[in-house]
């Protein structure tokens, strides 16, 4: 999956295999996510996958009280902006923290991603879907 | 510059209107526009219509011609535009850019709407479709999530409270007393608009515009030919449109919008302005933060101000900036593909002194800012009185 083209389906199917990546230019190195087959800075082809850390902070986040028809039975709950360490920035949920005490989640607060089984389309495999918890440090 | 003037504008009440359908609404609008001009619907050359989703509001895709026939103009080129919360506002712009290409002496722009066919959760996952659906839509996200998210950045970097917020809702509930075409024509209190339930936190209900069904539309003509039609035509001196990334992931900041600053730069050197020669302004408050962003992107207030402005009552009528006196998005109501129309019918009536209760005393210019999706499109119109 590693070497295959910066597509969006292939970029699921390494969330599938519990891996973030993003594309990464072969000239400039620019790092894209959501992944694009061309670089924005530079417009070369060519893109390769690159597995992120998954570490990142909070860039901004808000919790959805009235859902759409799709997502109402998961109301409710924290979406968050993250600024990942390598750069690029990613939309998901934040799972972890509770939604009733907005007051507690913080903009600037380190995440890290995981990975949780979407309850999507009746296929044997469910994929999986990015979502980010609080990282701890252990004491 | 433009050359380009408006001599009608029409538009049903905004709301509710189970007794409507999607055709009857823009036919009273579009009827109501070329009244007011004085003409009749066989000459209208060409119509340009927005509208965010007729298909998964309507169950009806490929509107423009069934719009046009219905309101007795069948035969001429009708044309959707489709920019998200925009949508009309780009309507408008295509209208403007087939006059000045000469093809055309007298063309419709509207817009048209009605959400309420669908249940709440079905109008929030139609409009979430507007944003990214496979990176930011399929993680739950909606339309008041998407501006509690700016709210969230813009609190965190310049202290912007929900106080401000609600004082955005306060005021254009006042204004829309006075406006027989709004929504909610009432006033609220802030303990009311802070206290209301959670849509998005920290966007409350009275942080939000409703669920609206409406229509609007204006008949334009070139400026040179506009005295035929009325004594008291209003010119369009600018009009610009910009995109930025879909997602907010992709946006180096969410605080500002990138779309509505470019496309207010292009239109101020187009109209020759700057941000201090406009007397009054319709944005694009589809929640209580948008407006305070607005006022910020259209260089009205510096970056963090907003906040403090309406809370300092700056853009109230008749204040420092006068801002939203049809009552805007959030107490006129939105319905999604008719606001930008419905934001230059106000214009329209401002500049011809026809807005009754909520003029603007001595006003000569005015903006109209319709911001599409999560800001993703914003299209700006500059109007002046004759
Ligand atoms: C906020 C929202 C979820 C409320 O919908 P809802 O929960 O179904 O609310 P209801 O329709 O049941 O209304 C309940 C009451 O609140 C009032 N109300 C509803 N929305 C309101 C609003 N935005 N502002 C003020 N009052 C509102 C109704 O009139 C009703 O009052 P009543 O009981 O006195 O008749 C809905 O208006 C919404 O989704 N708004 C955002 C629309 C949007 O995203 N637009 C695109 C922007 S880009
Ligand atoms: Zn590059």
């Amino acid at each position: 999956m590693m070497s295959s083209e910066t597509t969006i389906l292939n970029y699921q199917a390494l969330l599938n295999e519990r891996k973030l990546c993003a594309a990464e230019c072969p000239s400039c190195k620019t790092l894209m996510l959501p992944p694009r087959l061309f670089c924005t800075k530079c417009h070369k082809r060519g893109t390769r996958w690159k597995v992120l850390s998954g570490r990142g902070k909070i860039r901004s986040f808000t919790v959805i009280h009235i859902a759409a028809t799709t997502h109402a039975a998961d109301a409710p709950f924290v979406v968050v902006v993250v600024r990942l360490k390598e750069g690029p920035s990613i939309t998901a949920r934040l799972i972890g923290v509770n939604p009733l005490k907005p007051e507690d989640i913080k903009v600037g607060a380190s995440v890290v991603a995981d990975f949780e089984e979407a309850s999507g389309p009746t296929s044997d495999q469910p994929d999986m879907r990015l979502v980010f918890r609080p990282y701890l440090v252990h004491k | 510059m433009i050359n380009v003037s408006v001599v009608g504008a029409g538009q049903t009440k905004f709301g509710r209107h189970p007794e409507y359908d999607l055709r009857e609404l823009f036919s009273i609008a579009a009827l109501g526009a070329i009244d007011e001009a004085g003409i009749a619907p066989e000459d209208v050359e060409a119509a340009f219509i927005g509208n965010l989703s007729s298909d998964r509001f309507n169950d009806q895709c490929h509107i423009a011609p069934m719009m046009v026939d219905f309101a007795g103009m069948k035969g001429i080129p009708a044309t959707k535009c489709e920019a998200a919360c925009a949508s009309s506002a780009t309507a408008l712009r295509a209208a403007i850019l087939a006059l000045e290409s000469g093809l055309y002496d007298i063309v419709l722009a509207a817009g048209v709407e009605k959400m309420s066919d669908l249940p709440t959760p079905g109008v929030i996952e139609t409009l979430a479709k507007a944003a990214d659906n496979t990176f930011e839509a399929t993680p739950g996200i909606t339309f008041p999530g998407i501006f509690a998210v700016l709210a969230v950045a813009h609190m965190h970097k310049y202290g912007t409270t929900r106080e401000q917020l609600a004082a955005v809702a306060v005021k254009n509930h006042a204004n829309a007393v006075h406006n027989p075409l709004a929504q909610y024509q009432k006033e609220i209190t802030l303990e009311k608009a802070l206290s209301s339930r959670m849509v998005a936190w920290p966007l409350g209900l009275f942080d939000c515009s409703p669920i609206s069904d409406g229509a609007a539309a204006v008949i334009l003509v070139r400026t040179k030919d506009a005295r035929k039609y009325t004594d008291a035509p209003v010119k369009i001196i600018a009009s610009t449109q910009a995109s930025d990334t879909m997602n907010l992931c992709d946006r180096d900041s969410l605080s500002t919008l990138y779309a509505a600053k470019t496309a207010a730069q292009k239109a101020y050197k187009q109209a020759k302005l700057e941000p201090r020669d406009i007397d009054f302004a319709e944005v694009h408050d589809c929640f209580t933060i948008a407006e305070i962003i607005a006022t910020e992107d259209l260089g009205f207030f510096k970056p963090g101000q907003g906040g403090p402005a309406v809370e300092q009552g700056l853009t109230r009528i008749g204040a420092e900036k006068t801002i939203n006196t049809s009552g805007g998005l959030k107490a006129k109501g939105h319905p999604v593909g008719a606001t930008g129309i419905s934001q230059l019918r106000e214009l329209y009536l401002q500049l011809r002194n026809e807005a009754g209760k909520r003029q603007v005393p001595d006003a000569d210019v005015g903006l109209a800012h319709n911001v599409g999706g999560t800001g993703a499109s914003c299209a700006i119109h500059i109007c002046q009185r004759w």
